[in-house]
């Protein structure tokens, strides 16, 4: 069946909710928002950006169209589970769950599981939006380095020739091993690097049109093309139509991507 | 045992220097640790009249301890004092073993150690400073240091165990800071620079305490600096500045943190040495920085101005630096080195944007040339010149800077180093 092709026209606008930027914010993670940001507004997509914190009204998350969450340090880490425990975190569930796309990333990622073990054996319960659970063994050491993985839904490698845009490229900074119940909902499959445990070589979650994982670099400057994944997805969930967006240069960050790919000969 | 200890060390620093043609600030120190692990405190024990000031923190150690050199020396006070990149043991114990006879003798009156986040708990282990000057602590190098919340729990546990003798120069304006020090028994002067020095106008992206240390409450500030420190207050627990010293200083050096690293030279050379303070602001007054700290070389017939640029906090300053001085010729440098940290994510955190829309001509380079240049796209800068080669960028950017401009460079640390042999013909390490 054909798609209708829909044409964009200056009054399509996206709201980004942005959980927590100033708890959630140690590694970069703003990166994404900027790139979210100038990819929408250079093609002529009205964009706002709603922050939400502990004072926030729950009420203004669920205006938003598209989520973000990013990494913290674990102090900021437990100020926010509290909050997400409330009204917050039920309309976070419901939001991806009705195809609002959405990324998470590190901590952020950890959150929406079943539940976090720490490194003293306590259990503390997630969102239970992910089926997967994460747990941060006291003898082993953080996985940190550059990581190359290959995105494995469609959505995110529609074009079948092997190119260098197959593969996504970030760096990992955590002590948590993430295990997904159902390995195929990985996000990536891992090339170079650790990605959720070090162990299955899965990498992140891809929920509906949601998105974990532990690629921080940040993700989205990386690899444009999951940016503009998410900004289709949000713009088909909020229109109901087909979308095709604009291409843009991205010549800079695929030199990045190339400068990496050849330093950790990942062959592509 | 000494002796023989001391001895290897010295061979071996003649053997890197004579032969090898390296500089030998680390090596002759771990040979002779690991021949003699108590090497460091056996000197220190044999030279109780050699006092020990360590100067830690995330930014502005080099040029805290390059002002406190020039005070001291200024007022016949000898110094010993180690290169800023050999601030492990090993350094320490290369250094002493430099400037010791065979028999452990060291005839100076001071040795400053410029300490980075992660070796202060380590040194604390074998050494008890008569002082050490407690300057700030930012998020810089997450994938070596880790999260500043972990460093100063470490801090703050190699504090406690100090003696109650101890002198503490302590930044009043950084929450975390003021928090460690005062959980620990030691004597604590704290130092602050004038309000009206204080005109931020709102809190970076790139904070990192907005918490309070005390109750995790959130912070509210009156006043920034810059960064996280600026006048602070919780209201849940009332933890706040508390009363701190502010001295006039004059200085060509540009931006509030160079107050406040002056300010700090200055308390500590009085508190310690007993050097009065207006001695040491004028001995202060014909200072020159640091390599890489807004020192003026002069190259091939242009005038360079190099700001070390390693953490957004250090970058946002040199940007504000570039924006108040209307400079408009920029050279930008990203290695990914060990010693600048393998995680480049940082360079999204720090406000490019407060530059957007100025006429500037930008040249980028270094081993992460286009992430960078990616970075500055979304800024929505033009006139960007990319070039993987140093040599070339260097070169390219000079071309475009007139004789009566300045160009500016900001290099990371292993940047800087790498600039340094080209534009002087040496290197540091």
């Amino acid at each position: 069946m054909r798609t209708k092709r829909y044409t964009l026209n200056p009054k399509r606008s996206l709201s980004i909710g942005w959980l927590y930027p100033e708890l959630m914010s140690t590694y970069g993670d703003r990166g994404n928002i900027i790139v979210l940001q100038k990819r929408c507004e250079w093609r002529g997509i009205n964009i706002k950006i709603v922050r939400i914190n502990q004072s926030t009204n729950y009420q203004l998350l669920s205006t938003c169209d598209l989520l973000f969450m990013g990494g913290a340090q674990d102090i900021q880490q437990e100020i926010v589970q509290k909050d997400l425990n409330g009204k917050k975190g039920e309309i976070i569930k419901s939001m991806i769950e009705n195809n609002t796309p959405g990324l998470f990333i590190c901590g952020a990622y950890q959150f929406l599981g079943n539940y976090y073990k720490d490194a003293y054996g306590t259990e503390i319960k997630g969102l239970g939006i992910f089926n997967m659970h994460t747990e941060s063994p006291k003898d082993k050491p953080r996985l940190i380095g550059n990581i190359v993985v290959k995105a494995k839904n469609n959505p995110l490698t529609t074009s079948s020739k092997l190119s260098a845009t197959s593969y996504l490229i970030g760096f990992e900074n955590h002590g948590g091993r993430t295990y997904l119940s159902d390995k195929t909902q990985a996000f990536a499959k891992v090339i170079k690097g650790h990605g959720n445990n070090g162990e299955d070589m899965t990498e992140g979650i891809h929920f509906k049109n949601t998105i974990g994982t532990y690629l921080h670099g940040p993700i989205l400057p990386s690899n444009p093309i999951v940016a503009d994944y998410l900004i289709e997805c949000a713009l088909v969930t909020k229109y109901g139509k087909e979308v095709k967006l604009k291409k843009l240069d991205d010549n800079l960050s695929e030199e990045a991507k190339i400068n990496i790919l050849e330093r950790l000969k990942a062959s592509y | 045992m000494l002796f023989f200890s001391i001895l290897l060390g010295k061979l071996s620093s003649f053997f890197i220097k004579a032969i090898l043609h390296r500089n030998a600030s680390t090596w002759p120190g771990h040979l002779a640790l690991e021949s003699n692990p108590k090497l460091i405190k056996n000197i220190l024990k044999d030279n109780q009249n050699l006092k020990v000031i360590l100067i830690a923190g995330t930014n502005g150690k080099t040029t805290t301890t390059k002002a406190l050199h020039h005070i001291l020396e200024s007022n016949n006070i000898s110094v010993i004092r180690n290169d800023s990149g050999a601030n492990l043991l090993n350094g320490l114990a290369s250094l002493l073993i430099k400037e010791s006879n065979l028999n452990g003798k060291i005839y100076k009156d001071a040795l400053l150690f410029e300490v980075d986040e992660n070796s202060l708990p380590l040194i604390l282990r074998e050494v008890k400073p008569e002082s050490i000057i407690l300057l700030n602590l930012f998020r810089d190098q997450l994938d070596r240091y880790g999260e500043i919340n972990t460093t100063s729990e470490k801090w703050a546990e190699a504090l406690k165990r100090l003696p109650t003798g101890t002198t503490l120069i302590v930044n009043a304006d950084d929450p975390q800071i003021v928090r460690i020090a005062k959980s620990s028994n030691c004597k604590n002067y704290f130092y602050s620079i004038k309000d009206s020095l204080k005109t931020e106008k709102v809190l970076a992206h790139a904070v990192d305490s907005t918490t309070c240390p005390n109750c995790r409450n959130n912070l509210s500030y009156s006043k920034i600096s810059y960064s996280h420190i600026g006048n602070f207050h919780c209201e849940k627990c009332n933890f706040t500045n508390p009363k701190a010293e502010i001295i006039n200083v004059e200085t060509q050096l540009k931006g509030s943190f160079n107050i406040y690293n002056l300010t700090a030279s200055i308390i500590s050379a009085e508190k310690v040495f007993g050097i009065k303070k207006e001695n040491a602001i004028s001995s202060l007054e014909n200072f020159k920085p640091a390599f890489g700290r807004q020192e003026e070389i002069n190259y091939k017939d242009k005038k360079i101005v190099m700001l070390l640029s390693k953490n957004p906090t250090g970058f946002n300053e040199s940007l504000k630096i570039v924006l108040e001085n209307n400079y408009s010729n920029l050279l930008l440098l990203l290695n990914d080195r060990i010693p600048d940290g393998r995680d480049i994510s940082w360079i999204w955190d720090v406000d490019f944007e407060m530059l957007t829309g100025r006429k500037l001509n930008i040249t980028i380079s270094g081993d992460r040339t286009y992430d960078l240049a990616n970075r500055l796209q979304y800024a929505e800068f033009s006139n960007l010149y990319v070039h993987e080669d140093l040599n070339k960028a260097l070169e390219k950017a000079l071309e475009k800077t007139s004789k009566e401009q300045k160009l500016v460079i900001l290099p990371t640390y292993s940047a800087m180093l790498e600039l340094r042999k080209i534009l002087t013909g040496k290197s540091i390490l």
